[in-house]
């Protein structure tokens, strides 16, 4: 177990970041309803504050292993009747939803919610409406109150206690190195204005170059430069960085952890800049 | 194909707010219409779930029920107009005749009345406004143009 602290504003830059990615996924249709739950779930797996919150869903339900999947008489999901169970069931689902086991198909999961229009896109709604919705308000009730704690205590901090643990779900361990991800909140907590902090912070990306592929490490240095010039002041066009910050956060997770972790504290006049609203961009925030 | 506008407004309350229905929670709100109307207002984040969508999406229930009837009344005025003079066409035809029965029927168009209700809150980060029912007030919104939890 870990002690994290964590401040008032890392927690309403938390609950803007998620819920913007949550409002993505509630506005999919069956063109990019996959790729759009992919982001969500990987947001909620790489983020310390919210992976404890569904590890503690975990263990109030008592579930220790896979719930069963399975749908009603109506062609929809059998959701558990108290809070807890219907929160693991459908984080489950959306596990199952992304593996082989329910075929990477966004329009199936979605299945039996609209069944009078026979419209895969107005299914996908009603899911949104009576599965997904109360899922994604779940978290975002625990970071406010995580976040009036926070605003309620002297020094506008909380600790939180994250397990070192990992959910068990679908066979397998999800991301079991939960402490280390704490840890770079924790250090992360501090708010930077100016764009010679941005471009330190860029910096930092070097020292993931040796956890990627030998064939992209050429390219991935070259795409930290351009991102670090941009950092400093230098023109570079919007297209490019796109194009560099994608390739950077493709290559390594790490990195597009580290990249992702620039929105969180930033403040003052380097939110608007050109690097930060790229990163935006590319990783679905807003800006 | 010719392309045919109609315009319509949606009413504000006495204090020139008007309301929005979130796509999401469905909940109702209502923004200040000068406020809302800034082109620089894009995205709105519905201030009782938080979730974020473009500005459109949020157009009230009652106002896009109305835009329904208007144009299908606006489809129904086309056709008659169409018809009206279809019949000149065949005056010298031998084989066809051409009898135009009676014009479409039109829909009664509905009047949107705002209500005076929900209770105004200044959002101290944007500098706005906006108006929730007590009950949001009490456990806290979401500033609808920069989405802070207040």
């Amino acid at each position: 177990m870990t002690q994290v602290q964590v401040d008032k504003n890392a927690l309403q830059k938390l609950s803007q970041e998620y819920r913007s990615i949550a409002s993505r996924l509630l506005r999919s249709n069956s063109d990019d309803g996959d790729a759009n739950l992919a982001r969500f779930t990987d947001f909620i797996d790489r983020n310390p504050v919210i992976r404890n919150f569904v590890e503690q869903e975990f263990q109030s339900a008592g579930i220790e292993s896979d719930p069963e999947l399975e749908r009603d008489e109506s062609g929809r999901w059998a959701l558990p009747l108290s809070p807890d169970g219907e929160f693991v069931f459908v984080y489950a689902l959306f596990r199952a939803a992304l593996s082989d086991d329910l075929g990477h198909d966004y329009t199936s999961i979605a299945r039996g919610y609209d069944s009078q229009s026979g419209n895969q896109d107005r299914n996908i709604e009603a899911f949104h409406r009576a599965v997904v919705l109360p899922f994604a308000q779940r978290i975002e009730h625990h970071i406010v109150n995580l976040l009036r704690e926070a605003a309620g205590s002297d020094d506008q901090k909380i600790s939180i206690t994250v397990s070192d643990g990992s959910i068990y779900v679908a066979g397998n361990m999800q991301g079991s190195n939960a402490a280390a991800k704490a840890a770079a909140i924790s250090d992360s907590t501090a708010s930077y204005s100016d764009s010679q902090t941005l471009a330190q912070k860029v910096e930092e990306l070097y020292k993931f170059l040796d956890e990627i592929p030998a064939e992209n490490r050429d390219d991935a240095k070259e795409a930290i430069e351009v991102l670090i010039s941009s950092a400093s002041g230098q023109d570079i066009d919007k297209p490019e960085l796109a194009k560099r910050v994608d390739f950077l956060g493709r290559v390594s997770p790490k990195m597009r952890e580290h990249l992702a972790s620039l929105l969180v504290n930033v403040s003052g006049s380097v939110t608007s800049h050109l690097l930060i609203q790229t990163i935006m961009f590319i990783f679905g925030t807003p800006g | 194909m010719a392309h045919h506008t109609r315009f319509m407004s949606i009413p504000t309350d006495d204090s020139s707010f008007g309301s929005f229905n979130c796509p999401f929670c469905r909940e109702r709100f209502k923004l200040a219409a000068s406020e809302v109307q800034d082109s620089l207002v894009i995205v709105i984040f519905c201030p009782i779930c938080g979730m974020n969508d473009e500005r459109g999406r949020f157009i009230s229930t009652d106002a896009i029920d109305a835009a329904h009837i208007v144009g299908r009344n606006l489809g129904r005025e086309i056709v008659n107009d169409l018809l009206k003079d279809f019949g000149k066409g065949f005056k010298n035809a031998k084989n066809v005749r051409f009898t135009r029965g009676r014009p479409l029927k039109m829909e009664p168009e509905r009047t949107l009345i705002e209500s005076i209700d929900l209770e105004l809150q200044q959002l101290s980060c944007c500098d706005k406004s906006v108006k929730v029912r007590v009950l949001d007030q009490a456990t806290g919104i979401y500033c609808p143009y920069c989405g802070i939890y207040q």
